[in-house]
């Protein structure tokens, strides 16, 4: 019995007692229904037989009041089967006869009239009733239970029995050798026919269990088959998965690492061992970003959404780069969701050009910045120095004619007009600094010496509440620099610093040499690398908040008060130095200081040159009498100009010839080239410029001396001046002093 | 033509349906068999004749029945009851004042040499009676007989008194007689005098009270003029074509 015992085979007959159950009461109860419908059938029946055998004799009987005849007549009738009760009561309800009784509750009930035809009417004599039970009916019923029951318990046994050893010879045999089959189907061995212990008595071609034989052995074959096709797949993905130079991760829907790829290995320097049973959080620079991916990865899976995100990540060593991750969901053809991948591609050198692109684009925007500012004050720096020669030169003449004039509230008011007139040419020379277009000679200057002059000039301007003090590094190269610009610059700065300090603090200056300076200029952006010589100004200031940082070197940027600053100083300070190939660092912490860093070329093979005194007016008074009744040709489109040059230099007993025309001038000069002695051109003009018509002037007499005067060229300088061959380079506005001395130089070299 | 039709269908209308005019149809039935019922049917005949006012209809039922019949008013009266014995039972019903018939209950045998003149001289014969003779049913049964004979018909009585099967038969005296010759019982004879004599009245629905003073009228006026004995005389004559009684 025990093969028997299988769960099927007791379901089986669980569900076979369980139906015929359900089939026996059905069929039982539908049977006892007709049985009850029957028996009552039947009862109306013999109640109906006595309406019809019995109530003609009992009417009778009761017409006549026999009432010995009646009660005879129910007796009988009680002894009918099922008939427990009769009575006959008159038109009045009173009781006539009655016979048996009602104890029981199952009964029919029926009245039936007993009626008398009399003188052609049907005259009422009262009411027969008769009361059958159903008891009968019911045991009848029982009966039927029980012999169905028993007989059906019987047959549901016999069949069950039966099914279940036909089930087992025909199916349940079969399905344990098809379950040993199947346990022994390995997926790396090619797979063994089945095949089943049947005889033609107990087998059908095709039928069911054939059809699932040849169906396990057919997918045995194609699963056999789908392996190997599957380590063919695999060993092809792995060998492209290795082969992607980005490092290639594939997760779980936890987003615990499934597999990685080499290049993920050699990127993070994990093995696969070590990646086992983690989740990419380890690989994330910033572990919180693990959750905020997460979140984006799973918006985007549920929009299918491949998302492309820079991020991030941390090696096995703990380094860290940047990449550019493509990330998103991994779903199956059903739309199911597996898992996730993301594919990391290191944009290390990619930000690393990016920035310096930045940094380029920052620098050219400083660059042309600063040109067009700078373009914008030469040009206006010109037309100034025109009008402020003029003004200058006029102003003068004036003073000369009113000195022993005795007009001396009008020479003060000359001398006020002389002073403004000044400081309108020194903002201009300002503006030329800062466009570096101005004069300079660059000469060795050594900066130890220049800082102790700063500083003995500076000192009596500060409060006794700074503290002044040097940092001077020994041996401290040379540099190349103008040296009344140099002082200018460190001027400014410890000025600026002073003012910064509000009274209080400490001012330093410090002086060393730097073999290795890598940085970024504060003011052309440019990338500063190599060795300089530091000059750094110090304070312990407001320091300079980063919205004003931006524009410091701008003209006219200053946070001083109305009148306190021009806004040039480090506009100057920026001019000069890039002048001569010098940057500037700024380090400011707000409420704590600033540092100006100034990087400057070195020199070797120091030579500190002599500055040469500058010459008195007296002297060139002197100077200048040898020099008169000599015939100048002055040159300048500006006729104000012009008309000063003529009237100074007449009245120094010059012979001067003037022109607004540079055309002009060469066809006069072509005319009578021998009977000029100079020739004083302006470089801006708008007919020809003055280098191109001081080459037309030496081709016509190459020893004529010309004096090159400029208010502003890009184009032209003191060197570029000398080497065409002038015999002075001027930077207008040209005191009268100046003038006088350089025509003087000229004419007697 | 068509005027005259009119009129005379009117007057035919009129005179077959005033009251004053019709008569009333009284059914009266009678609980007893012949011969009393024949007795009763000629007496009330004739009273019918005298009485224009009202049409009798008589007929015999069942003893009870008829009487149950009368007093729920679907038949009018009832011949006859004594008033006294069914007044409790049947109140609907109203005697007339005039009994015309008196009922005899004898003793018949044929031994007529044995005088009984009352119930308790039956005690040691064996004696029979008719179901449904109320009076005569109890009256032998208090008489306690030797042996009591409870029949259906008076000519199953008379059969057994034939045959010597009972020594004395209980039955009303016409209905004895009547017997006597429905079974050729040539032996057997009426012992005088009756053991019981009781007055019958004529019952009617009370809803007739009305007509109780006709009926006392019409009745009396039948025995003064011995129309009632005439016609009682005629019945006996011929139950008895061969014997003489009284």
């Amino acid at each position: 019995m025990k093969r028997f015992k299988g769960k099927i085979s007791k379901l089986l007959v669980l569900y076979i007692v369980l139906f015929s159950s359900v089939v026996t009461l059905v069929l039982t109860a539908i049977q006892l229904r007709i049985d009850y419908n029957q028996g009552v059938s039947n009862l109306h029946q013999h109640i109906n037989q006595i309406e019809l055998t019995n109530i003609a004799s009992i009417t009778q009987s009761v017409w006549t009041i026999d009432n010995p005849s009646i009660q005879i007549q129910l007796d009988g009738l009680i002894r009918i089967r099922d008939i427990i009760f009769v009575e006959i009561k008159n038109e009045d309800g009173k009781l006539i006869a009655s016979s048996g009784n009602t104890s029981t509750q199952n009964t029919i009930e029926r009245q039936m009239p007993i009626v008398h035809l009399y003188r052609n009417k049907k005259t009422p004599l009262g009411t027969l009733t008769v009361i059958a039970t159903k008891d009968y009916i019911y045991q009848q019923m029982i009966d039927t239970v029980i012999t169905i029951m028993v007989s059906q318990a019987i047959k549901t046994f016999l069949v069950s029995i039966f099914i279940l050893v036909l089930f087992y010879y025909l199916v349940t045999r079969h399905l344990q050798k098809i379950s040993e089959h199947s346990d022994k189907i390995e997926l790396t061995k090619k797979p063994i026919k089945l095949k089943l212990d049947r005889n033609k008595y107990n087998s059908i071609e095709n039928d069911e269990l054939e059809i699932v034989i040849n169906s396990i052995n057919k997918m045995s074959n194609n699963v056999y088959q789908t392996y190997i096709d599957l380590i063919e797949k695999d060993a092809k993905f792995g060998a492209i998965f290795d082969s992607l130079s980005d490092a290639v991760v594939i997760t779980d829907i936890n987003r615990k690492i499934i597999q990685v790829n080499h290049a993920f290995n050699e990127e993070f320097g994990y093995s696969n061992k070590e990646l086992k049973n983690n989740t990419t959080q380890i690989i994330y620079a910033n572990p919180d970003e693990f959750l905020t991916q997460g979140k984006k990865r799973y918006n985007a899976k549920t929009k299918n959404e491949i998302s492309v995100y820079e991020i991030e990540y941390r090696r096995k060593d703990g380094s860290t780069f940047p990449s550019e991750t493509m990330g998103g969901a991994i779903k199956l053809p059903d739309g199911s969701h597996i898992g996730y991948i993301g594919i990391i591609r290191d944009i290390t050198a990619r930000k690393l050009a990016e920035a310096e692109t930045a940094q380029l684009q920052e620098q050219i925007q400083q660059s042309h910045k600063m040109e067009a500012i700078g373009q914008l004050t030469g040009g206006i720096a010109h037309d100034f120095n025109n009008i402020l020669s003029s003004i200058l030169g006029y102003a003068e003449l004036s003073k000369d004619v009113l000195r022993n004039s005795g007009e001396e509230k009008l020479l003060k008011y000359i001398n006020n007009i002389d002073s403004a007139g000044k400081r309108a040419r020194d903002l201009v020379a300002q503006l030329l600094t800062f466009s570096r277009s101005g004069s300079s000679k660059p000469q060795q200057i050594d900066l130890e010496a220049l800082i102790n002059d700063v500083i003995s000039l500076i000192t009596p301007t500060m409060p006794s509440s700074i503290k002044l003090t040097k940092e001077i590094a020994p041996d401290t190269p040379h540099v190349l620099m103008d040296d009344t610009q140099m002082h200018q610059i460190l001027m400014n700065l410890c000025i600026n610093a002073r003012d910064a300090m509000d009274n209080h603090g400490q001012l330093t200056i410090k002086l060393s040499h730097e073999n290795n300076v890598d940085g970024s200029c504060s003011s052309c952006k440019n990338h500063i690398q190599g060795q300089y010589v530091k000059l750094t100004v110090e304070d312990t200031g407001t320091g300079i908040q980063q919205n004003i940082l931006e524009k410091i070197f701008d003209p006219f940027t200053t946070t001083k008060g109305i009148g306190k600053g021009t806004g040039m100083g480090l506009s100057v300070v920026h001019g000069i130095l890039h002048k001569h190939n010098s940057h500037i660092i700024v380090d400011t912490v707000t409420d704590k200081g600033t540092c100006f860093h100034l990087l400057i070329p070195p020199i070797e093979n120091t030579v500190i040159k002599q500055t040469i005194p500058a010459t008195t007016d007296t002297e060139t008074r002197t100077l200048l009498n040898d020099s008169k009744n000599k015939r100048i040709l002055v040159v300048d489109d500006e006729a104000s100009v012009t008309e000063f040059m003529q009237d100074f230099l007449q009245s120094q007993h010059y012979i001067v010839t003037t022109t607004t025309s540079s055309k002009q001038a060469i066809e006069l000069f072509r005319n009578a080239n021998t009977e000029f002695d100079l020739v004083i051109t302006d470089q801006t003009m708008p007919e020809m410029t003055g280098d191109k018509l001081v080459r037309e002037l030496l081709d016509i007499n190459p020893h004529i001396p010309v004096i090159l005067c400029s208010g502003y060229s890009e184009t032209i300088d003191e060197k570029k001046a000398l080497e065409l061959g002038c015999a002075q380079f001027l930077m207008k506005p040209i005191s009268n002093t100046a003038l006088l001395q350089a025509i003087r130089e000229t004419l007697s070299s | 033509m068509e005027t005259k039709s009119i009129f005379f269908t009117l007057f035919l209308f009129f005179t077959f349906n005033n009251p004053c005019s019709a008569s009333t149809v009284l059914h009266i039935s009678t609980g007893f068999t012949a011969p009393v019922s024949d007795f009763y049917r000629n007496v009330l005949a004739e009273a019918d004749k005298r009485m224009d006012e009202i049409s009798i209809k008589f007929e015999a039922l069942p003893a009870e029945r008829s009487l149950v019949l009368a007093n729920q008013g679907i038949n009018d009266g009832e011949c006859c009851r004594i008033p006294a014995v069914i007044a409790s039972e049947y109140r609907n019903l109203e005697p007339v004042d005039i009994s015309f018939f008196k009922a005899k209950f004898s003793a018949f045998s044929k031994n007529q040499n044995i005088k009984i003149s009352a119930f308790k001289d039956l005690k040691p014969y064996s004696v029979g009676t008719v179901k449904g003779w109320k009076i005569a049913v109890i009256k032998v049964n208090e008489a306690k007989p030797r042996e009591v004979h409870i029949v259906t018909t008076p000519d199953q009585l008379f059969q057994m008194l034939q045959q010597d099967r009972i020594d004395y038969g209980i039955v009303g005296y016409l209905s004895g007689l009547q017997s006597i010759l429905n079974v050729h019982a040539t032996d057997v004879r009426a012992i005088e005098p009756p053991l019981i004599e009781k007055q019958l009245y004529l019952v009617l629905h009370k809803k007739h009270n009305a007509l109780i003073p006709l009926f006392n009228k019409t009745l009396s006026e039948m025995i003064e003029d011995g129309s009632i004995e005439k016609i009682y005389n005629e019945l006996v004559q011929s139950l008895t074509p061969n014997i003489m009684s009284n």
